[in-house]
């Protein structure tokens, strides 16, 4: 079964990630799903596809009540991100899944209705959940052509959905624990799937000027520290868009 | 529910899917043979007309038979946009089955008990109504099937008229047999065909 870990906590502000499935099946990517609260309101990141729904959510109510999520962050239009929309929605018809404007006709055939859906601009938005202000970041064509990361200030921490992913083998921590043993995991993935040297370099620019403490991918493990600044310089050299030619 | 028997849902949950991919396959059946009635009447007629007063009561008959193939191709056509609507029901019936087995796989240590039962009971009552809706619509299928299959009666009763007919017509009599032969074999394909869905839709 999945486990909620707590990975911040300062008061009522919390972010948790659900992680590691021993039990699902290897036709499935492994996924992390970060819950972020400010007391009894929570907001939750690529919740995953419906297939894994259930293990999701049995990890999650262990942790918090499914009804105080009142709102999906949907970093892209993946269904290993957000297929399982759905069936949250029979926890709490009123949630909200913020996700690009250029997917708000793609999306809503996993589910949801007009009501359920705030798109984010190009340029990116703030989000609020309680007093905290989330700011959702762009980082398109990383993978998707419509894609946000979500960055917490005040926690100093960077949800980056597909960037920073790896594919890792059962049983790893979770947390990167060796930088240079980890990053062969991740290099493939973000050869193929990451298609713009441009918008990487423009993503790697702006990233790295914010204070970041966890950098925390919705595949593999989370980069903390120093690790942080190495994996956006890891990125910045690293040619994307070039999977098909290895 | 276990993950593991979560994947593995039995084949039988996408029978009725199935029997209706069945259902409209058949009907494009119908309407291609019912088409094809409808031409070889048309040539009937033509010929029947040439032959005069010895062939005219096979030229009624065929006129008779162009308007049943008309009427049945019709009656396809309404079956074949009631089978969309039925598509529907069927798709929405497997939909909420789905989820509903999602939900059966959460822990059910789950501190979230009440949360999930009131969501599988939101669930059942959305699959109750789609699935009386389901079985209203598989009865009114039956109906449907049930029409074609009178009017297909009377295009067998109109085949056999023509065999009857093509004996008067003299000189061209052994023509106008083969194309009654010709209707007849049709007609009783369709028949053939809306018989085996009609006992499919039953079982």
């Amino acid at each position: 079964m999945k486990k909620t870990t707590v990975i911040y906590q300062e008061g009522s502000h919390q972010w948790a990630v659900v992680a590691r499935d021993p039990e699902r099946p290897n036709y499935l990517i492994d996924t992390n799903e970060y819950l972020i609260s400010d007391g009894d309101r929570s907001l939750l990141t690529d919740p995953g596809g419906s297939e894994i729904f259930a293990a999701v959510f049995s990890a999650l109510t262990m942790h918090t009540d499914p009804q105080c999520i009142e709102a999906i962050f949907a970093s892209h239009q993946d269904p290993d991100i957000i297929s399982s929309l759905a069936l949250w929605l029979e926890f709490n018809p009123a949630l909200k899944c913020h996700l690009s404007w250029l997917w708000s006709e793609f999306v809503p055939h996993f589910g949801g209705t007009d009501q359920t859906f705030v798109n984010i601009p190009d340029e990116g938005e703030t989000i609020r959940l309680g007093s905290l202000a989330l700011e959702a970041l762009p980082a398109h064509y990383l993978h998707s052509s419509g894609n946000f990361h979500l960055y917490d200030r005040k926690a100093k921490l960077l949800f980056t959905g597909d960037v920073g992913a790896a594919l890792l083998p059962p049983g790893s921590d979770l947390y990167v624990r060796d930088f240079d043993r980890h990053i062969p995991h991740a290099q493939g993935f973000h050869q193929r799937w990451m298609g713009s040297n441009e918008a990487k370099l423009d993503w790697c620019e702006r990233v790295s000027r914010l204070p970041i403490d966890m950098l925390c991918p919705q595949h593999g493990a989370i980069y903390q520290g120093a690790d942080v600044m190495r994996f956006i310089n890891w990125f910045a050299e690293l040619p994307v868009g070039t999977g098909v030619r290895r | 529910m276990s993950m593991a028997s979560l994947f593995s849902q039995p084949a039988a949950a996408n029978e009725p899917l199935r029997l209706v991919v069945e259902v409209n396959e058949g009907v494009r059946q119908v309407i291609g043979v019912s088409r094809r009635v409808n031409l070889v009447a048309i040539n009937a007629m033509i010929v029947a007309k040439q032959a005069g007063r010895q062939a005219s009561g096979f030229q009624v008959v065929s006129a008779e038979l162009r308007r049943f193939s008309g009427q049945l191709d019709l009656q396809m056509q309404d079956l074949d946009r009631f089978i969309a609507s039925l598509v529907h029901t069927v798709a929405g019936s497997a939909r909420v089955r789905r989820h509903r087995a999602h939900l059966d796989a959460i822990d059910p240590k789950s501190p979230a008990s009440a949360a999930i039962a009131d969501a599988k009971q939101r669930i059942d009552t959305a699959r109750r109504r789609i699935d009386d809706e389901s079985a209203e619509r598989w009865c009114d299928l039956r109906k449907h099937l049930d029409q074609a299959l009178r009017l297909c009666g009377t295009g067998v009763a109109l085949s056999r008229a023509a065999k009857i007919e093509a004996v008067y017509a003299s000189t061209l009599g052994g023509d106008l047999r083969q194309v009654a032969d010709e209707i007849e074999a049709a007609i009783l394909s369709i028949l053939g065909i809306l018989k085996t869905l009609r006992s499919d839709v039953a079982r």
